[in-house]
């Protein structure tokens, strides 16, 4: 196991979860994970399916209360102050669902609004292009968008928000190869400006592109965390298939 | 809070169905605001027809002995109330005329209901009704799917991630269903209070009873975004609300009313008649002898025809006196018991939002059970009037050599047309208290409610 598995969480962290349990009835989703984001980094969260990447982004979201621990996003306690922790977190969902009768800048500016945000519509424009929405589509109501751009208007509304915590969950599903790149691109940028990132997904080829560490989760626990730098896509397969393998043993 | 308006906004107005729905709503109000002052004005004007009519034929009645005149008798004419156009209430199911004579105080007669065509009988088309019941339904129609279908659709995580407070988001919602339904209703409120002023009707409580209609819509939107908020599916929420619908606006106010009249039954028309009977047979029995005896006793004389007074005048003014304390008791044992179960109807409002609205609407319309009683009782008072001044009017002029005096229209103008003044405004909610206290006790409750589904949605 590689060192600083199960660390408490550090005061300068802007994600730290610390000993985190929670279960859906007897089912466990978490057992006992500690993690922490610092700024500027990006964390990619591994793990096969219902590992507990998505129940660790609710709780950071405080849609959901952990039964044990401690979860902290952006300074807060988000047992405490849910809506205080979204108010300085952005986050992406592995399916952007947008109002079907509103084009993609009113959804922006809507969910803009939402945060308590008023930019300017060109500012929004801006974010779409972006984010990169055809420039065509941005009038038009999202009924008529691929999934793909649903998720780019998603980009656009995290990105907008300008906060200091970014919590993704499958964020390039939908996007083509090369869409998916230029978010990644977008990812190393956003977190040099001090945003910590914290990204769930299955695809290893997105978090060696992008992430400075990973975190491979299984059945509840942190089985493994690493910097990500000098890794290949094939070095990172093969730990994440090793520990996953391991822990399955 | 205004971006989130406007997207509310946005959204609806882009809905094709909500734009039929609210046109429709409009459509409506709108006939039925003109269909109902038609009628109005025709009542208004035929009201104040007959009433300057019967008063030229009472003074024009000619020379005539003055009991005669009392049996010839005058209608006193109800008008149609304070906001004709907009709520009829129960005047059409009440009498609106009462004939005023001698000895007797009569029912109240001629119920338009009676005389309704087979279409109106299909049930009251009222801007009342509208407002009060079709509106709320409307409401239910656009926003039982206001929290729910986001659910659904999946957009709602996205929202609640933004950290926007969640009583906003559905306070703006609720806000913006209220808005564009009152927005729907304004070309018919517009042409209301046309009529209201057309009709020299009481704008003071139009103006009231538009408030009154704007609180109770807001109400049944913030109730509608609430179930939204906390049911479980979209399905389920449009199901309970128009279940709550069903049993606030057809259920419960007619299991109200059969409840209330179990509980307060009227005497039936045959005992009130033979109650009358009894009283006609005792009166047409009593001998005019003792009041002769006392009369000659207390002026000191031997024979009637030596009387300085007309002891027929005091006779007919004593069994007056003695008819009004039987009708007294008679009627206001009746009127006592339909107070009761007005009562019970008004303490009804706890369990309806829209019986406290219908209650209130009826009051300040001039058209309840309230307003009602005051005619009768103005009426009754008005007649008795007229028995006194008449009675009075001969007390001193004796017939002499059996020969009765006559009377003319300096006598009968002595007594001033009939003219129904309404309780005043205060007086009117006055009566009506339980349903006003129901009625804001249902708009905290719906602000409870979103309250309560906000913190839910947390």
């Amino acid at each position: 196991m590689a060192p600083g598995i199960g660390t408490p969480a550090g005061s300068s962290a802007a994600v730290a979860l610390d000993d985190v349990h929670k279960s859906y009835g007897a089912v466990p989703a978490l057992r006992g994970l500690s993690l922490q984001v610092q700024p500027s980094e990006i964390v990619a969260l591994l793990g096969p399916n219902g590992a507990g990447k998505s129940t660790t982004i609710r709780l950071l979201l405080g849609f959901e209360r952990a039964d044990r621990g401690r979860v902290q996003s952006a300074g807060l306690d988000a047992a405490v102050d849910p809506v205080g922790v979204r108010q300085r977190t952005a986050y992406i969902p592995e399916l952007v669902n947008l109002y079907p009768t509103l084009s993609g800048l009113e959804n922006l500016e809507y969910f803009c609004a939402l945060g308590g945000q008023q930019p300017a519509r060109e500012r929004l424009r801006e974010q779409l292009l972006a984010a990169g929405l055809p420039a065509e589509a941005i009038d038009r109501r999202a009924a008529e968008y691929s999934k793909g751009m649903r998720q780019k208007v998603g980009i656009a509304v995290a990105l907008a928000k300008e906060a200091a915590v970014l919590l993704l969950d499958e964020p390039t599903s939908g996007l083509d190869p090369s869409a998916a790149a230029d978010f990644h691109r977008t990812l190393v940028t956003v977190a040099e400006r001090g945003v910590a990132v914290l990204m769930a997904t299955h695809d290893l080829f997105a978090a060696q592109q992008a992430a400075n560490r990973v975190a491979i989760l299984s059945a509840g626990e942190l089985v493994d965390q690493r910097e990500v730098s000098g890794l290949t896509t094939r070095a990172l397969e093969s730990v994440y298939l090793d520990v996953i393998q391991q822990r399955v043993a | 809070m205004s971006a989130l308006l406007l997207k509310e906004w946005r959204e609806l107005a882009r809905d094709g169905r909500a734009g039929i729905a609210l046109a429709l709503l409009a459509v409506t109000l709108l006939f039925s605001a003109w269909s109902n002052h038609r009628d109005a004005a025709a009542l208004v004007a035929a009201e104040r027809a007959a009433a300057a009519a019967e008063q030229a034929r009472w003074v024009g009645q000619g020379e005539k002995w003055f009991h005669s005149a009392a049996h010839y008798g005058v209608w006193a004419f109800r008008p149609p109330g304070s906001l004709p156009a907009v709520d009829p209430g129960i005047r059409p199911y009440v009498g609106t005329a009462v004939w005023m004579e001698a000895h007797w105080q009569n029912e109240v007669m001629h119920r338009p209901a009676q005389d309704a065509t087979v279409i109106e009988r299909f049930g009251p088309f009222s801007p009342a009704i509208l407002v009060g019941v079709l509106a709320p339904l409307v409401i239910v129609l656009l926003a039982f799917g206001s929290v729910a279908s986001e659910r659904e659709r999946g957009t709602w995580t996205l929202v609640l991630a933004q950290g926007a407070a969640p009583l906003r988001v559905l306070l703006a919602k609720a806000l913006v269903v209220w808005l564009a339904v009152a927005a729907a209703l304004v070309p018919g409120l517009v042409a209301l209070a046309w009529s209201t002023q057309r009709l020299d009707a009481d704008l003071v409580r139009f103006a009231a009873w538009t408030g009154l209609a704007a609180l109770h819509l807001a109400m049944v939107a913030a109730f509608a975004v609430a179930v939204s908020a906390r049911a479980a599916s979209a399905s389920r929420a449009l199901v309970f609300c128009l279940c709550a619908w069903v049993f606030a606006s057809v259920l419960w106010p007619r299991l109200l009313v059969g409840l209330a009249s179990s509980a307060e039954p009227l005497p039936t028309r045959a005992e009130m008649r033979a109650a009358y009977d009894e009283f006609r047979a005792a009166e047409f029995a009593r001998s005019p002898r003792a009041l002769q005896h006392e009369l000659m006793r207390r002026h000191g004389v031997e024979r009637v025809e030596d009387l300085p007074v007309n002891w027929m005048a005091i006779g007919f003014q004593r069994s007056e006196e003695r008819g009004n304390a039987f009708f007294d008791r008679l009627w206001g044992d009746v009127f006592e018991r339909m107070r009761s179960q007005q009562r019970r109807v008004h303490w009804g409002s706890a369990l309806s939002p829209v019986v406290a609205f219908g209650t209130l609407s009826k009051a300040l319309a001039g058209n309840d059970l309230q307003h009602y009683l005051a005619f009768v009782a103005q009426a009754e008072a008005h007649r008795r009037e007229i028995q006194r001044v008449l009675n009075a009017g001969n007390e001193r002029r004796p017939d002499v050599g059996g020969q009765r005096h006559l009377s003319g229209p300096e006598l009968w103008s002595r007594v001033d047309a009939f003219r129904f003044r309404a309780p005043s405004l205060g007086a009117a909610l006055a009566g009506v208290w339980p349903a006003l206290l129901a009625a804001l006790a249902w708009s905290v409750a719906a602000l409870l409610a979103l309250l309560a589904a906000s913190r839910r949605l947390r």
